[in-house]
């Protein structure tokens, strides 16, 4: 590090000279302090080649040194395309230049800026699509040179023992200020005073703003102390909350604020918001004008106020306004030789900055422009620049002065910081006659201050500051606390010079840094036929790069114009959408939130060994063994239920009570079939329809009394249920209470041909014998103690038990029951046995076996409909489907076990003949079944292949055709003679 | 009117309750925030149009808005809406008996589940075995407010949630009841009631986002 460029204090806010940090930029060690970003203690080190640009390779160095250009993206270990004007050093952190073909010293693609002249705008698009063909063989070759760095492809955002653990937060404020700048603070102030609740947002490091940098006077004194004054305040109230080092990335409907700082986004909800976000200070457009060296005029202030950096030896100053001037006087000021200050305007008006600047032995050249930045002969640094006088708008004498220097500091004026406004509706105007931009349109809650506002001069910016917190706070009916009405004001300080662009006939005059834009790039957009700003974005990409079009939307605009004889105000300029700046996927991805929901009994599942799946939200064992033994295990646990007794976690089953005078008739309206005289005691299949007729669930309607039902439903349709539940009742206003309980509730089914033994050896108040407690019915009793609802059901085809039980006892009697069947050698069995063992007794799966069309005709449910009902939901729908011409039907079939086994959504065809016949419907569910010796399923079918016998062919994987028979379902048990034993 | 037996009692056996989340208290890494899990405590919750008037047969004091809690006797008295009245245990042991009842409060509350199954338009609520309830206390004011901003949408500072209020919302993108009890001018205490079969999910969510406090 060269201690010979540092500036001594107060120079260096953002530095901490009692702390030396060590690091690596392109495998050379170097210094800076504590507080230095990447470039500043680059810069500190005389390194100011950080970059290569994208589509020359041309050297690049920082421009704005605040984050807001594309010149300073580096390499870091685990991120790529980090801002080095805007990333923290740290300590051995090692960086790497990107973009470069070689080493960034020598990029061997810089050539390519020799063939600039080959690859115009649009070339990508007009070159490589012809002759047909040809693309496949260029792609590899672009796709190689595309993209900027190298991801990490194992990062973790969520990465506890380190810091990288990304999260998000919400935060709550009467007002967010973005922005702390002498508006923000000002606005700030006001509202904190007033007793709002006060979010104060910046992105630097410490609070000022333009106060941290920008010189305001000729004394060089005003800054400091209203930066000190206002800062002491702000960071000793109360109501205030400051987060530096955070961008507001966008504004979204309500101030939604997504403010990133560091690891975390704040999701900030504020009921007003004030945006103090500043203003861009603009290039000029000349010849080389990206050469290292070339630099705005506040990035060389940053330099000197924020890092304590003499910039450069030897510096011109090209401006189109009085910052200019101040610049010049800091760089003097600061040991910086300024041979020149060239003036774009014909004459300024403050005779007072002249004097200074003249008194500092800075030459004074009105009318004039940088026609070209000369590199040296490494072309890595400036070394001189071509000063010519401006004879036209946009043009220069022929003649002019070579005047040496390592920098040159740009301005031409300030474009607004738009994006967050404009995100919110406001409308960006331009003055062509003033050069000057405006915001309108502002929405409720939202206001605006200081230069993005349009308002420049110090002291004026904080009166707008306060207007803005004033606004803020009758919204939000606070009194001021001084009783005082801020009042609005108008700022005519001129800052815009109106055409900064001098277009020179060897090009490399850059209106878009991020894409190496020249203004000839722009122009030529035009005359092949896109006037439009927008589609001259879309086509040239002017703006689409990491700087969003912060120094690039205003020349294009002004070229656009002129190219097409409108104004900018006519033209505009390129709308901005979120994000404001990158946003890092770790961001977005770090924790999320993704519930999952587990039965009881899940701990014990695990402990057996279960293979778990998602069910919906719910985890439910498939199985119990290893996934790569599935179809045996699967076979097994089949033949256990089959032959003996299992028993099956069906926690996640829905449940819904339905309690009141009302309940049955309610039950009768909801469901297609009839309840009214549904026994208590007993259970009854039930099924939903929707209003268009469309089957939507299904469960077993449980009466426990006249007035009390408990339904089941199915584990991923519960909810849906529910809320049709209670939506029809807001109608039909019937005395009835629903209650989902869902959770309440665990639930195991108890099933095989010697379940009851099981049963009578837990459950002492039950009498299991198949008199008392017959196929269907519905009893109560209790296990220990513990309160059971029992069912008497069939769903997988033998004598089986389901048994609802509170969910605080669900593992308790999950453990009670394995250990009393082990005497009758019970297993547990997985969902995807169940499967198997329900689609060989014929039961559907709403949801598997069913569609989005599917009517109960077509699903053979026609005798659970009752047609003496006067009403259900969808029967109006149901009617007229069913009365239609049907086109399908969901049928069983049959394949020996040699054949291909068809997968579920594999597609049924017309025939087998004609590769191009039409799809007459799917594979709803197949599997092999051992206990039939084939293998089976249901499957969606044309209306003329439902005959049972036919056959259909079945459109596998790789395109082969097998056929299946249709058969009659069920495949197991027709005569029902094993569940009602 | 028929009817099965009507012995289904949702609080008995309270001996035998299970909490799937088996950890009864965590302290964040700082010892900021302390997390209780209640879920195994009784509770009772009832509906319908004769819910307050029984409940205020019953001598129970309740809130006079929804959204509302009281606290009293150990036990948190829940108006989650105009006729939805939830009444948690959430302090002491639950067999600890607590005047003026002269029961424990397990007890209290089965007698309450069965004193309402003969009163009219009062519907007996399954929060027993459907939510899980979690506390959360804090070392120093406004931390469990910090903490809950990382995960609910709500704005739970006691500015605009003081003692007493209720949110039902989302917290870690499960339903939840949040409710708030100050302790002391220094220190707040939270509940929460969530869906039992994602109080897993959700203890760990909690237990991480409590881990920089």
């Amino acid at each position: 590090m060269s201690i010979n460029n540092r500036l001594s204090a107060p120079k260096g806010l953002f530095i901490n000279r009692d702390k030396t940090v060590k690091f690596e930029f392109e495998g050379i060690e170097h210094e800076g302090f504590e507080g230095d970003t990447i470039a500043s203690a680059l810069i500190a080190n005389d390194q100011w080649l950080m970059s290569r640009s994208f589509k020359y390779h041309r050297p690049r160095g920082p421009l704005t040194m605040a984050g807001q250009d594309a010149n300073t993206l580096v390499q870091l270990p685990s991120e790529p395309n980090v801002l080095a004007d805007r990333t923290p050093l740290s300590n051995q952190l090692k960086v790497q230049g990107q973009n470069y073909n070689g080493s960034l010293e020598n990029d061997k693609d810089e050539k390519l800026g020799l063939a600039g002249r080959f690859m115009p705008v649009g070339f990508y698009y007009r070159s490589f699509y012809k002759p047909k063909g040809v693309w496949d063989k260029w792609e590899p070759f672009i796709r190689k040179k595309a993209g900027l760095g190298t991801a990490d492809l194992t990062f973790d955002p969520i990465h506890k023992d380190t810091d990288q653990y990304y999260d998000k937060a919400y935060l709550f404020h009467d007002v967010a200020v973005i922005g702390a700048g002498p508006a923000g603070l000002a606005a700030a102030l006001k509202a904190a005073d007033a007793g709002a609740s006060v979010l104060l947002v910046d992105e630097n490091p410490i609070l000022g703003g333009a106060l941290s940098y920008h010189r305001f006077d000729v004394e060089g004194v005003k800054a400091a102390t209203l930066r000190n004054k206002l800062v002491s305040r702000i960071e000793e109230h109360e109501n205030v909350q400051i987060l530096t080092n955070a961008t507001c990335n966008g504004w979204f409907t309500d101030n939604y604020l997504p403010v990133i700082q560091g690891t975390r986004m704040y999701k900030v909800r504020a009921k007003q918001c004030v945006v103090a976000s500043g203003a861009f200070e603009q290039h000029v457009v000349f010849r080389n004008n990206d050469v290292p060296g070339v630099v705005m005029s506040s990035a060389a202030m940053r330099l000197m106020s924020q890092y304590a950096i003499k910039p450069a030896q030897r510096a011109v100053v090209l401006t189109g306004n009085d910052d200019g001037y101040l610049c010049a006087l800091e760089l003097a000021e600061n040991g910086v030789t300024v041979p020149m200050l060239i003036d774009m305007r014909a004459q300024a008006d403050d005779l007072i900055l002249i004097e200074a600047v003249k008194s500092k032995g800075i030459a004074i050249q009105n009318n004039a422009t940088v026609y070209e930045a000369i590199p040296s002969s490494d072309k890595r640094h400036l070394a001189a620049v071509d000063v010519r006088g401006i004879v036209g708008k946009g043009a220069v004498a022929e003649g002019g002065v070579t005047i040496p220097c390592d920098m040159l500091c740009m301005s031409a004026g300030y474009m607004p910081v738009y994006q967050l406004l404009c995100q919110a509706g406001a409308k960006l105007s331009y003055d062509d006659m003033s050069s000057r931009f405006s915001l309108t349109n502002l929405v409720d809650g939202l206001h605006i201050a200081g230069s993005v506002n349009g308002v420049h001069e110090l002291e004026l910016v904080v009166k707008d500051g306060e207007y803005a917190a004033s606004k803020a706070l009758i919204a939000l009916g606070l009194e001021d606390n001084n009783h005082n009405t801020a009042t609005q004001v108008l700022c005519t300080k001129q800052t815009n010079f109106d055409w900064p662009i001098f277009k020179h006939p060897k090009g490399k005059d850059f209106v878009d840094f991020d894409e190496d834009l020249q203004a000839k790039d722009i122009v030529n957009a035009t005359r092949l036929g896109y006037r439009d700003v927008q589609l001259v974005k879309r086509f040239s990409t002017v703006g689409m790069g990491p700087s969003q079009g912060r120094h690039s939307a205003l020349p294009t605009a002004r070229l656009v114009a002129d190219a097409t004889n409108r104004t900018v105000t006519e033209t505009g300029v390129t709308t901005a959408r979120p994000p404001f700046v990158p946003e890092k996927l770790a961001n977005i991805a770090g924790r999320i939130f993704s519930p999952q929901k587990r039965t009881p009994m899940h701990k014990r599942h695990l402990e057996l060994g279960a293979h778990m799946i998602p069910a919906g939200i719910w985890r439910r064992p498939a199985f119990y063994g290893d996934p790569k033994n599935r179809d045996k295990i699967i076979q097994q646990e089949s033949q256990q239920v089959r032959n003996g007794v299992g028993m099956i976690d069906v926690s996640t089953l829905g449940g819904l009570e339905i309690r009141g005078t009302d309940a049955a008739e309610f039950m009768n309206r909801i469901y297609t079939f009839a309840f009214l005289k549904q026994p208590v005691g007993k259970t009854r299949y039930a099924v939903l329809t929707n209003e268009q007729g469309v089957v939507i669930d299904d469960g077993v309607s449980c009466r426990i009394a006249d007035d009390h039902y408990y339904v089941t439903a199915t584990t991923s349709g519960v909810d849906a249920v529910y809320r049709e539940m209670t939506k029809w009742n807001a109608q039909w206003r019937l005395d009835v209470d629903i209650t989902n309980v869902t959770s309440a509730f665990a639930a195991v089914n108890v099933a095989g041909p010697i379940a009851r033994n099981v049963m009578n050896k837990v459950c002492n108040d039950v009498d299991f014998s198949n008199e008392s407690f017959p196929y269907l019915a519905y009893r109560e009793g209790t296990i220990e103690g513990i309160p059971v609802r029992l069912m008497r059901v069939g769903f997988v085809g033998e004598l089986g038990y389901e048994i609802h039980m509170p969910a605080l006892f669900g593992e308790f009697l999950w453990d009670l029951l394995m250990v009393a069947g082990e005497e009758f050698g019970m297993q547990p069995f997985g969902v995807e046995t169940q499967r198997l063992l329900r689609l060989e007794k014929g039961h559907i799966i709403v949801s598997q076996d069913t569609d989005g069309m599917s009517h109960p005709g077509e699903l053979s449910l026609d005798w659970a409909i009752s047609r003496k009902k006067p009403f259900f939901v969808g029967r109006k729908s149901v009617d007229i489907v069913m009365a239609r011409k049907q086109t399908r039907k969901l049928v069983g079939f049959k394949l020996p076990p040699s054949a291909i086994k068809p997968k579920e959504g594999h597609i049924v065809l017309e025939n087998d003949r004609d590769p191009t016949c039409a799809i007459t419907g799917n594979i709803t569910s197949s599997e092999y079944s051992s206990t039939i010796g084939a293998n089976i399923g249901m499957a969606f079918v044309g209306i003329d292949q439902q005959d049972v016998g036919n056959t259909f062919p079945i459109r596998v994987d790789n395109g082969a055709v097998v056929m299946a028979e249709v058969v009659k379902l069920p495949f197991y048990d027709a005569n029902n003679d094993r569940q009602e034993v | 009117m028929t009817a099965l037996n009507n012995d289904f009692n949702l609080s008995a056996a309270s001996h035998l309750r299970r909490s799937v989340v088996e950890v009864e208290q965590q302290v964040s890494p700082n010892a900021g925030v302390t997390i209780s899990n209640h879920t195994v405590k009784a509770r009772i919750g009832f509906r319908g149009k004769g819910a307050i008037a029984f409940l205020r047969e019953q001598g129970v004091t309740i809130p006079e808005k929804p959204n509302q809690a009281t606290f009293s006797g150990g036990f948190a008295v829940l108006r989650l809406s105009f006729t939805e009245i939830w009444l948690l245990d959430i302090e002491s042991d639950s067999n600890e008996t607590f005047e003026p009842k002269q029961k424990s409060k397990s007890e209290y509350i089965a007698a309450l589940e069965s004193a309402a199954k003969n009163s009219p338009d009062v519907y007996r609520l399954f929060c027993q075995h459907s939510h899980a309830l979690f506390s959360f206390n804090e070392r120093d004011k406004g931390t469990l407010a910090n903490l809950f901003a990382k995960i609910c949408g709500v704005d739970l500072r006691e500015s605009v949630f003081p003692s007493g209020s209720i949110a039902q919302t989302s917290v870690a993108r499960v339903n939840a009841v949040v409710f708030k009890q100050v302790i002391s001018e220094k220190t707040e205490r939270y509940y929460l009631l969530s869906d039992i079969s994602s109080s897993e999910y959700l203890w760990d969510a909690l237990v991480d986002a409590a881990g920089e406090f």
